[in-house]
């Protein structure tokens, strides 16, 4: 019997957060310019199974996708269940250094969806000389109305609501097995998780009238959202692009909420010229 | 009056292909809804208990789901594809200003995995689709 594994692997690394410990799970595959992938409220890395399995992208990047404290096979820190989970701006770009830092990873191209996608503008406007370029999805510098509390109601089965309530974020056209998938991790957040990373969605973090904070010379700025996206719409995204001199990007027809994951195929027309077009502006230093 | 709810036929095909859905039937198993659907002078009220679903004849109650669209919102709705921002009943109730949950919004959380496939049902009765 021969059989075909895909070229992702995983590992386990233990990083400092706020003079914490935090063991996280990182998956990879590829080689070449680092790109780091943060996946959406109360999901995990595998979101990006189908960018981190395309060959012609492997060929000259090594993509990363990492689970976030409290996700997927990242454990809570210790003590957990005395804290209420609610991430912050400062915990998340925190986080997401500390993995980069740890890994010695150069200048990395940081790729986001959803709060992730909001996430990469800040990165982009305060460690533009630690991040190579940004890709976000779904983000915009304030995106109001998702963070609620009903997730942890004791008559709220939110093992199912949650997916269910995000599953409509997608759009009915794209295909039907990869919104299941999604709507199936979502199933598997711990109680209070989506909850909490929408705090930093939708309350802590705006970045409203700092956008022209981003210099996107030192750091490009690539921002798409879906047309069926009604958590962060288009018009959303566009006046943050509006905001942000030389930043590219706008509406995506015919996708939703979860690009990466609901409809590759579709996003990659996207996504990867974006990577090409950062990957090409790089200075040699970089990737000696 | 919306055309697409009042079509004739559509509540009994609704109904029949709900109650032969798989999925429905599984995940429905131990759902008591009344969902109540609304467009100016149409409506429609539908009982989901236990695996089955019925048009619902008994007395509005407060666990009632009341879900008010004009013709255009409830048209746009049940498309075969429908429009961005008309393609759940959150959307609509977030992004439109002609529908609204105008009650019941902690059962419509609740349920929401069945009013989901109930939503994909009523399009697939109304264009003659599978889902």
């Amino acid at each position: 019997m021969s059989t075909v594994y895909e070229p992702i692997v995983g590992r386990y690394l233990t990083v400092d957060v706020s003079g914490q410990k935090h063991r996280i799970y990182v998956e990879e595959s590829g080689a070449g310019v680092p790109v780091v992938c943060l996946h959406t409220a109360g999901a995990d890395s595998r979101q990006y199974r189908h960018l981190q399995t395309d060959e012609d992208v492997l060929e000259q990047f090594r993509v990363i996708a990492f689970d976030l404290p409290w996700h997927g096979k990242s454990l809570p820190p210790e003590d957990w269940w005395t804290q209420e989970y609610l991430l912050t701006s400062q915990r998340y770009v925190e986080t997401v250094l500390a993995v980069i830092r740890a890994m010695e990873l150069v200048q990395p191209i940081v790729v986001g969806c959803s709060m992730a996608g909001s996430l990469v503008l800040e990165l982009a406007r305060s460690h533009s000389d630690e991040i190579g370029g940004v890709i976000g999805f779904s983000g915009a510098a304030k995106v109001e109305g998702r963070f609620q509390d009903w997730s942890l109601m004791p008559d709220v089965n939110a093992n199912q609501v949650v997916p269910s309530w995000t599953y409509g974020l997608m759009a009915p056209q794209s295909p039907e097995s990869a919104r299941r998938e999604v709507w199936w991790m979502y199933a598997q957040g711990g109680p209070g998780v989506y909850r909490g990373d929408t705090y930093f969605y939708s309350n802590d973090f705006d970045l409203t009238g700092r956008e022209h904070e981003i210099d996107t010379d030192l750091c490009p700025v690539f921002l798409y959202t879906g047309e069926y996206d009604f958590a962060c719409s288009p018009e959303e995204t566009e006046q943050t692009l509006a905001r942000i001199s030389g930043a590219v990007g706008g509406r995506m027809p015919g996708i939703g909420h979860f690009p990466v994951s609901e409809n590759y195929p579709l996003c990659r027309a996207f996504l990867h010229p974006a990577l090409l077009d950062i990957a090409g502006r790089r200075s040699p230093t970089d990737d000696a | 009056m919306s055309r697409q709810l009042a079509a004739p036929g559509w509540e009994r095909e609704l109904v029949a292909r709900a109650n032969r859905d798989e999925e429905f039937v599984l995940i429905s198993r131990w759902t008591h809804l009344s969902m109540r659907l609304e467009s100016d002078d149409f409506y429609g009220c539908y009982r989901v208990e236990s695996s089955v679903l019925s048009v619902d004849t008994s007395p509005e109650s407060d666990q009632t789901v009341r879900l008010v669209g004009s013709s255009l919102a409830w048209g746009d709705f049940l498309a075969a594809v429908p429009p961005a921002n008309s393609h759940h009943f959150l959307a609509m109730d977030r992004r439109r200003g002609d529908f609204s949950v105008a009650a019941g919004r902690d059962q419509l959380i609740q349920n929401l995995r069945v009013v989901n496939a109930l939503s994909d049902l009523m399009r697939a009765a109304l264009n003659g689709a599978s889902r």
